[in-house]
C-alpha cells in the first residue's frame, strides 16, 4: 500500500487564533489513496483546524497542501469540494423534508432527475448500499441519514473522504458496519480520513494512525501492531488509569431511592413513547438503561425529571423519589416538596446551561436554594465556584465570562461540576460524555463510582455508550422500543454482543 | 467584560451618528441649518434651568417604563404594552387620587400602590394569555394599549369629566395627591426620586435575588428553565405583574406629577413613552442604569427639540420622526448584537476574536 500515490500531503501547517491560540504548530500529514488514516487526539488537539483548513473552512496561517501532488489553495468548501474531497460532518447537510434522491440531487450539477436516479442506482450497486431512495430522509434512523450523506459524496466521484468522528450517533453494530465499509472503499481506491478520539475504532480500522495533541504532531504510526495503553500514552501524552467498578456491591438490603412501577407514557399522537416500565434504583447503585436514540430514554429521563414537554403524559404508572409520589411533577413542584435530584439532561451542553449567561450564574442553577432563598449569596458561590473550577478542571477566561463563549467541553464540565458536587440521593444523567475529552470521561466515571460509593447516591445513567456503561455499572436495563428489559447475563459478566442483540430488538 | 461594554457603547454611538444625520437632513429639506438646529436642541434641553427639568420630567416616565422593558425582554417576554399599562396606571392613581382624599402621607404611597396594581394586572392579562393559552404576547400587549388609551379619554370626557374645567380632564387632584415641585421655579417634581429608587431596586432584583436570576434563566433558554427547576407559567405571569407595575407607575407620576389630573390621552410625546421606553431600555442594554443614562437622553432631546420649535418654523412632528428613527436603530442593534459586536471586535482587537472557543477549537 506504500506504494499508492499520495492523494493529500499538507506541509506545515500552522494555525492561531487570535494573538496566542496556537491550533495547529506545524503540521504535516499525508494521505495515500487506498488506505484509512485516522487522525486520533482528544478535543482541542487540533483535528478539527487541521481538517477545516484542509475543507477550505478556515485558512491556514502558514504551510501548503497538496493535493494529487499539485499545490492547491482552498478559500472555501466549494474549492475543496471541486478539488476532490468529501467531508461527512457530526451535524448532517441535510434537509429533512425531502427524499434521499432528492437531497443527492442537491449536491450534484445535473438537472435531470432521470440521470440523477441511474448514476445513484450505479453508486448503490457499486459501493454495495442498499437505501431506499423514496424515503424522506427525516423518517431514516441516524445512521442511514449518515449514509445518504456519505452516498452525495461518492455521487459527486469524490476520491478523498473525510470523517468527522462520524461514529458518535453510531451504536454496535451500526459502529462495526461503518468500520468495515470504510475499509472497503479504502480498498476500491479512495482515500479515507477517519477522525476519532476512541481508541478501539481507531485500532480497528486505521492503516495508519497519526496522533495529534496540543496542536502538535506527535506521532504517526502504523495501524498493525500498535499498542493500546502506546496509542493512549501519545495521545495523552502521561500516564493515566482507566477508572472501572471495584467489586460487586451487595445491594439487596439497599434503600430503593428511585422506584418506576408500570410506568406508561404517551406522545402527542396517543403513541406509547414508554410502556409499562418497572425498574428501581437503590441507594449506592449505579444501574444504567442501554438503548438507542429514539427508544423513548428521553421521554423516561423527562418525565422522573420533571422536565417533559407538555405533549407527553402519563397514562399509567407511578414514579416514587425517596418514598413520596412524585408521578407527573414538574421539575419546580418536585423542588416544592423539598427533595431534590441531580440531573444531566440530554443534549446537555445546549439546555443544561443558560449559553448567555455568565459561569457563575450558571453554577447557581437548579442549585437555587443552596445559595438563599430571595438574595443570592454571591460571596459563598463565588467561593464554591473557585473550588467547582479547580476541581473539575474547567477552563473558563473568568467567572463572569458567559458561557456561549466556552467550548462543549467545557460546558459539559460546568453541569457536572454542578450537579455531581450537589450531593443529592438520586443523580439521573443521560449520555454525559459526548464532547469530553478521555481525561474528563475519566475523571466523570471516577466521580460516579466515588458519589455511589462514599455518599450512597443513586445513579441512573442513561447512555448508548455501552463501554462507559460497562465500565461503571451495577446492573444494567435496556430500553427498546419503549419497553425497558432489565439485563441478566449469562455468566455474571456484560456482554457486548448479548446487550447489541437486545438494543436492536433480537431476543 | 470592558471590551463588550465598550463595543456596545460605540454601536449605540453609531447609531445615534446615522439618526443624526437622518435629521440632519431633514432640517435641511425644512430649511434650517442642521448644526444650528442641533446646537438650539442642545441649548434648549440643557443650557437653561428650565431645560433641565423639561428634560428630566420627561426622562421619569421613560425611564419607569424603560425599566418595565428591562424586566419583561431580560425574561424573554416581549412586553410591548408599556403604554396601555401607563395609562393603567394613570387611571389607577387618578381613580385614588380623585375619590378617596385622605392625608397626604398616605394618599400618595396609596395612589403609587393603585398605579402599581393597575398597571401590572393590565400586563398581567397578556402573562396570563401567554403562560396557559400561549398566545403571543406582542401582539396581546399591542392591542391591549388601545383598550386603556381610549378608557382613560372616555373617563376623562365622560363620567370622570370635570365640566367646570377649560381642558376636557377630571378635576384638578387635591394636594395631597400631588408630587411636589423641586423648586418653585421649575416643573420637575418628586417624582424623579421615585425613578431613582426603582432604578435601585431593579438593579437589585436583577442582580442579588434569585428571582432575578430566574427571570435570567428563562429569558435565556425556555428548555433550560424548565430543567432549572423554574415554574415557567407562574414565572411568566408574575413578570408581567413586575413589568406592568413599573409601567403603571409611569402613568401614576404624570397625573400626579405634571398635569394633577386625568385627561385626553392621545396628546404625541405621552402617547410615545410606551415606545420610547422600549428605545430607552434597547439603548441601556436592558440595564436599570444604561435604562436611566438612556432616558435622561431621550428626555434631553424632547425637551430640546420642544424648544427648536418655538425658535424655528419646523412641524411638531419632526421631534417624533427623530425619536423613532432612533427606537428603530436601537431594536435593530438589539437584534443583530452578535454581529455587531463579532464585527467590532474584528475592527477593535484584531483579526479574530479571542475567546475561549479559540483555545478548544477541536472536534
Amino acid at each position: 500500500m506504500s506504494t499508492s500515490a499520495l492523494a493529500i500531503e499538507m506541509r506545515q501547517i500552522r494555525k492561531v487564533y487570535g494573538r496566542d491560540v496556537v491550533a495547529n504548530d506545524g503540521i504535516d500529514f499525508d494521505v495515500r489513496f487506498g488506505e484509512v488514516h485516522c487522525l486520533l487526539g482528544e478535543n482541542g488537539a487540533g483535528k478539527s483546524t487541521l481538517m477545516k483548513i484542509l475543507f477550505g473552512l478556515v485558512q491556514a496561517d502558514e504551510g501548503e497542501i497538496f493535493i494529487n501532488g499539485n499545490p492547491v489553495k482552498f478559500l472555501s468548501p466549494s474549492d475543496a469540494i471541486n478539488g476532490g474531497i468529501g467531508m461527512v460532518h457530526q451535524q448532517f447537510k441535510l434537509v429533512p423534508s425531502l427524499t434521499v434522491l432528492e437531497n443527492i440531487a442537491l449536491g450534484l450539477n445535473e438537472k435531470k432527475l432521470g440521470k440523477i436516479e441511474s448514476e445513484f442506482g450505479r453508486v448503490c450497486l457499486e459501493y454495495d448500499v442498499d437505501i431506499d431512495k423514496n424515503k424522506k430522509v427525516k423518517d431514516l434512523p441516524a445512521h442511514e441519514q449518515q449514509l445518504v450523506e456519505i452516498l452525495k459524496l461518492l455521487c459527486l466521484g469524490q476520491k478523498i473522504l473525510i470523517f468527522d468522528e462520524p461514529t458518535s450517533i453510531l451504536v454496535g453494530e451500526q459502529i462495526q458496519q461503518l468500520l468495515k465499509r470504510l475499509k472497503e472503499w479504502a480498498k476500491m481506491g479512495h482515500a479515507v480520513v477517519f477522525i476519532s478520539h476512541k481508541m478501539n475504532e481507531v485500532l480497528e480500522v486505521g492503516d495508519r494512525i497519526s496522533v495529534l495533541r496540543n496542536g502538535k504532531k506527535v506521532a504517526c504510526v502504523e495501524g498493525d501492531g500498535i499498542e493500546r495503553d502506546k496509542l493512549i500514552e501519545l495521545m495523552v501524552g502521561e500516564d493515566f488509569k482507566e477508572y472501572k467498578r471495584g467489586e460487586e456491591k451487595d445491594l439487596s438490603s439497599a434503600e430503593k431511592i428511585l422506584q418506576v412501577d408500570n410506568l406508561s407514557v404517551k406522545n402527542q399522537e396517543n403513541k406509547f413513547v414508554l410502556e409499562d416500565v418497572s425498574f428501581s434504583v437503590r441507594e449506592g447503585e449505579i444501574f444504567g438503561i442501554a438503548g438507542i436514540q429514539g427508544n423513548g430514554q428521553d421521554a423516561l429521563v423527562e418525565v422522573i425529571t420533571g422536565t417533559n414537554p407538555e405533549s407527553i403524559r402519563i397514562t399509567d404508572g407511578k414514579i416514587e423519589l425517596e418514598g413520596i409520589n412524585i408521578t407527573g411533577f414538574t421539575s419546580s413542584k418536585i423542588e416544592s416538596k423539598k427533595i431534590d435530584l441531580g440531573y444531566i439532561p440530554p443534549k446537555a451542553k445546549d439546555i443544561g446551561v443558560a449559553t448567555t449567561l455568565s459561569v457563575k450564574e450558571n453554577l447557581l442553577l437548579r442549585g437555587w436554594s443552596q445559595y438563599g432563598n430571595v438574595f443570592v449569596n454571591w460571596r459563598k458561590l463565588y467561593k464554591r465556584a473557585d473550588e467547582l473550577i479547580e476541581k473539575y478542571n474547567i477552563s473558563v477566561p473568568s467567572k463572569e465570562a458567559n458561557v456561549s463563549t466556552l467550548s462543549g467541553g467545557n460546558r459539559i464540565k460546568i453541569i457536572l461540576a454542578r450537579e455531581l458536587s450537589r450531593q443529592t440521593k438520586l443523580l439521573v444523567i443521560f449520555d454525559p460524555c459526548t464532547g469530553l475529552d478521555v481525561k474528563s470521561i475519566e475523571f466523570f466515571k471516577k466521580n460516579l463510582l466515588e458519589l455511589a460509593k462514599n455518599n450512597n447516591t443513586a445513579i441512573l445513567l442513561v447512555s448508548n455508550d455501552l463501554d462507559l456503561l460497562f465500565d461503571v455499572c451495577d446492573s444494567l436495563g435496556v430500553i427498546f422500543r419503549g419497553k425497558v428489559l432489565p439485563y441478566q447475563s449469562s455468566d455474571g459478566s456484560f456482554k457486548m454482543d448479548e446487550i447489541t442483540n437486545m438494543m436492536t430488538g433480537g431476543e | 467584560m470592558g471590551r463588550k461594554l465598550l463595543s456596545e457603547l460605540i454601536s449605540t454611538l453609531i447609531i445615534i451618528i446615522i439618526v443624526m444625520i437622518a435629521a440632519s437632513l431633514l432640517f435641511m429639506l425644512a430649511g434650517i441649518n442642521p448644526i444650528e438646529a442641533i446646537r438650539l436642541i442642545i441649548y434648549g434641553a440643557l443650557g437653561r434651568t428650565r431645560g433641565i427639568s423639561e428634560s428630566l420630567i420627561r426622562a421619569i416616565p421613560i425611564t419607569l417604563i424603560g425599566l418595565s422593558v428591562t424586566i419583561a425582554f431580560r425574561a424573554g417576554l416581549w412586553n410591548v404594552g408599556g403604554q396601555g399599562q401607563f395609562y393603567a396606571g394613570a387611571i389607577g392613581a387618578s381613580f385614588i387620587a380623585l375619590f378617596f382624599p385622605m392625608t397626604r402621607i398616605i394618599h400618595l404611597p396609596l395612589l403609587f400602590i393603585a398605579a402599581f396594581i393597575t398597571g401590572g394586572i393590565y400586563a398581567g392579562i397578556a402573562g396570563f394569555l401567554r403562560a396557559y393559552m400561549r398566545v403571543n404576547e406582542i401582539l396581546s400587549t399591542l392591542m391591549l394599549n388601545f383598550i386603556t388609551l381610549w378608557l382613560t379619554q372616555y373617563l376623562a370626557t365622560g363620567p370622570w369629566s370635570d365640566p367646570g374645567r377649560i381642558i376636557v380632564a377630571t378635576a384638578f387632584f387635591p394636594d395631597s395627591a400631588r408630587l411636589n415641585r423641586l423648586h418653585d421655579t421649575v416643573r420637575v417634581h418628586q417624582g424623579l426620586y421615585l425613578a431613582l429608587l426603582c432604578v435601585g431596586i431593579v438593579f437589585v432584583i436583577l442582580n442579588y435575588t434569585v428571582y432575578g436570576q430566574k427571570l435570567k434563566v428563562l429569558g435565556a433558554n425556555l428548555t433550560a428553565a424548565k430543567y432549572a427547576k423554574i415554574n415557567i407559567k407562574k414565572k411568566i405571569v408574575t413578570i408581567f405583574l413586575l413589568s406592568g407595575g413599573f409601567a403603571g407607575l409611569a402613568g401614576a407620576v404624570e397625573v400626579s406629577g405634571v398635569y394633577y389630573c386625568l385627561r385626553n390621552g392621545a396628546f404625541p410625546i405621552e402617547a410615545g413613552y410606551g415606545f420610547i421606553g422600549i428605545g430607552a431600555a434597547l439603548m441601556g442594554m436592558l440595564t436599570p442604569v444604561g435604562t436611566l443614562i438612556s432616558a435622561v437622553f431621550f428626555g434631553i432631546l424632547i425637551a430640546g427639540s420642544s424648544y427648536l420649535k418655538t425658535v424655528v418654523d419646523l412641524h411638531g412632528h419632526t421631534v417624533n420622526f427623530i425619536i423613532g428613527l432612533l427606537i428603530i436603530g436601537m431594536v435593530a442593534r438589539h437584534l443583530f448584537r452578535p454581529k455587531i459586536q463579532k464585527f467590532l471586535d474584528k475592527v477593535l482587537f484584531g483579526k479574530k476574536e479571542l475567546t475561549e472557543r479559540g483555545t478548544s477549537s477541536g472536534s
